[in-house]
């Protein structure tokens, strides 16, 4: 049987009972390391296909994943409740363990890309959607900052919401909205300029 | 396609739930968090930083936590030092179709609905049960019952500190019986613990080890109050508010009636995210039509860097709200459908409707029935199982006088469980040699396991013959060792003797007084290791 919560050990802590159930949960967790398996299995799907989705192979992303749970479990005892999700955490630790693997591997980060996703953006750019355009889009997609790219995948190939972007990101969601049409405003330029070069 | 910054995988297999399940390994990656944990005295920088002195009491900690830990693996795993000693269960014959609460001796009350017990070959269990039942609250009675009381988390062994632990187990016509999992046996045990440190423990017999469960669970209710009077279990009224919770968070899942577009009004499309919104997601074709007044045809030819989409409270409205850097515009729509998508989408709500209903209708029988059962129970006459002998009340004397509280456990399978808080050796400065010789003779003891038991902390401190060479203890306590030999002879120091015990160049003599094999019976074992 798997542990599906933990007790609440916040009174030893702070005092407070204004815990949630995973708050309390990883709080126990920094105290019996056995317990941040209910803590694997709950977010292990979650951060393996988010970790597939920059990489080539699934053994490769099964890979990282651990490597990134083994980076949690040893960093818990530094994890201090703030009101964001534990999943944020774990997603700015993937972020900073897929940088530093692909940095010392001289490896180039990978795009799971689906059709899907280069029509949303170039809808998102309001432009007509054919395939020269979208392989127009590519191109400036493919050349695009990480910091830049991260938030363009986040938004239109994840689908995640501005909420959470910068709750990983570690900004605010203003802030993730603004740099998101920045970027935006950048790829329409370019992108045309890809289409008259018959990129 | 390789270009510039990234490597490009176009339609990548996607992930299956086998590929997500398939890479998931908690065991692997405690050994790897074993592994990348470096101990102390191998990390370079530890050792430039600290001084001679720590680094070599430090090291010493660790040597002496493998050691110790070595030799508890030794030792055979549910092993009661006197086997006429070991606590006795009661049996209680249940008739297995029908719901028990059984009161225990102390106050705990055993709760066992209709159908809990399923044979070898799962099929649920008629006619009369025998459930076996036993609590170990002391840990002199945990101790006589030879239960481990180390836990291992991630590698690191930590020794129980207990608030209660009980067995239970069932058997018919001597065959063992397993838990439903669709009819759960539940158990308040009275402890006299309140605090909420304790956590939930399973005892693996097949992998040796103690497993957490759940968090601690516990209430104050009145012990000495239901040891006299007639069962009435709290646990009905708790589930019947559960589930009318559950009843009210259900409804508010009703799916919404599909509805045809209004020809004169405005309407549009907009991609929503099906995890937010799973009631629009599951349609095809679902148009936005504005509902008041607010709606500006020039609007509709800008181009939105977002849109915003909440779900009003009532009628299956939303509030639409479109973003630009420096422009805002807001309408309050309803989902609608055009003539060509209506049927597919009724067809849908359809099938989703029914989902709902029996779903609901299921949640309100289930309500139903806990009235009924709380009702019954209500209303029962007081059952032979309530009836608690003078003899059974004056063996609990103590733990009425206590403040008691309840703690509660779902056995999902049977066995061992217990409220539980792990705990390190005792964190004293006292490190010695101990030399174990039993007090009439003079002669050297070798021991299997030797437990210090510290005064007013019901925890046991398990300690085998290597650990006995850096045996630690906390002298500001009062201390007493029970110990068993190779031989299988129970040895006892109590806390006047560990006080008197004379220690020299950091070697410790303790003498024990060793158990007269006469003694036979648990109270007459039980008296022998008082501390």
């Amino acid at each position: 049987m798997q542990p599906i919560e933990a007790r609440t050990a916040m009174q030893e802590l702070s005092g407070s009972t204004n815990y949630s159930r995973e708050e309390a949960l990883i709080l126990a967790a920094q105290k019996d390391l056995q317990l941040f398996s209910a803590l694997y299995e709950k977010y292990y799907g979650q951060i393996l296909k988010f970790v597939y989705q920059r990489v080539t192979t699934k053994e490769d992303a099964c890979d990282i994943t651990q490597q990134i749970f083994l980076q949690a479990m040893l960093s818990l005892h530094k994890y201090e409740i703030r009101g964001f999700p534990f999943s944020s955490w774990l997603y700015r630790i993937a972020l900073n363990e897929m940088n530093q693997l692909f940095r010392k591997n001289k490896k180039q980060r990978g795009i799971n890309l689906e059709e899907k996703h280069l029509k949303t953006i170039v809808e998102e750019l309001g432009e007509p959607g054919d395939e020269e355009r979208e392989n127009a889009v590519l191109a400036v997609l493919a050349g695009l900052q990480e910091e830049d790219f991260q938030l363009v995948e986040m938004r239109f190939f994840e689908y995640r919401p501005f909420k959470e972007i910068a709750e990983i990101l570690n900004i605010s969601e203003a802030n993730a909205k603004m740099r998101l049409y920045r970027i935006l405003e950048k790829i329409k330029p370019m992108a045309e300029k890809n289409l008259k070069k018959g990129l | 396609m390789v270009m510039k910054n990234f490597k490009i995988n176009k339609n990548q297999q996607p992930l299956s739930d086998a590929d997500i399940a398939r890479g998931k390994d908690f065991g692997k990656l405690v050994q790897a968090y074993k592994a990348a944990k470096v101990p102390f005295y191998k990390s370079p920088k530890q050792w430039m930083g600290a001084s001679s002195v720590l680094v070599a009491s430090v090291a010493a900690v660790l040597i002496f936590s493998k050691i110790n830990s070595a030799d508890q693996t030794s030792r055979p795993f549910i092993s009661p030092p006197v086997a006429s000693a070991d606590i006795q269960s009661t049996v209680y014959v249940l008739n297995a179709q029908a719901d028990s609460t059984i009161n225990y001796p102390g106050g705990s009350k055993i709760h066992v609905p209709a159908n809990a017990f399923l044979d070898k070959n799962g099929k649920i269990v008629t006619g009369k049960v025998d459930l076996h039942y036993r609590e170990f609250k002391k840990v002199d009675e945990v101790f006589l019952a030879g239960i481990p009381m180390t836990y291992d988390s991630a590698g690191e062994q930590f020794h129980f500190e207990t608030a209660g632990m009980m067995e239970i187990t069932a058997s018919q016509n001597g065959e063992g019986l397993k838990t439903n999992p669709a009819a759960l046996v539940k158990i308040d045990m009275v402890s006299a613990n309140k605090e909420d440190r304790f956590n939930t423990y399973y005892l693996d017999t097949i992998e040796k080890k103690w497993k957490y469960t759940t968090q601690c669970n516990f209430n104050n209710a009145n012990v000495a109050d239901s040891n006299s009077a007639p069962a009435t279990s709290p646990l009905p009224v708790k589930e019947i508010k559960q589930i009318q919770n559950e009843i009210v968070q259900l409804e508010k899942q009703k799916p919404n009636k599909p509805k045809k577009r209004d020809t004169g009004k405005p309407r549009f499309s907009i991609k929503v995210d099906p995890s937010e919104f799973p009631e629009i997601a599951i349609y095809k074709g679902v148009k936005f039509q504005v509902e008041d007044s607010s709606y500006r045809p020039d609007k509709a030819d800008i181009t939105w860097a977002d849109i915003e989409l909440k779900r009003l409270p009532g009628n299956n409205r939303y509030q639409i709200t479109f973003i630009n850097p420096n422009e805002k515009y807001r309408v309050i729509a309803v989902p609608v459908f055009d003539n060509k998508d209506y049927a597919a989408a009724t067809k849908i709500y359809g099938q989703k409707f029914e989902t709902y209903e029996t779903a609901l209708n299921k949640k309100k029988a289930g309500e139903a029935a806990l009235a009924a059962k709380l009702k019954a129970k209500e209303e029962a006459p007081k059952s032979e199982n309530d009836k608690i002998t003078a003899a059974q009340k004056r063996a609990n004397d103590q733990w009425a006088q206590a403040e008691l509280v309840y703690r509660s456990f779902q056995v999902s399978d049977f066995g061992y469980w217990n409220s539980d808080h792990p705990c390190r050796l005792p964190a004293g400065n006292n490190m010695v040699k101990l030399n174990l010789t039993d007090a009439k003779t003079g002669q050297h003891l070798n021991i299997s396991v030797c437990y210090l038991v510290e005064k007013e902390r019901n925890a046991l401190f398990a300690y085998g013959p290597k650990g006995l060479e850096r045996f630690r203890f906390d002298a500001g306590k009062e201390n007493g060792v029970w110990v068993m030999t190779t031989d299988n002879r129970l040895g006892v120091a109590k806390y006047s003797d560990f006080k008197s015990a004379t220690t020299k160049g950091g070697e410790m003599e303790l003498q024990l007084t060793m158990m007269n094999k006469t003694l036979k019976t648990t109270q007459e074992v039980k008296q022998y290791l008082e501390l």
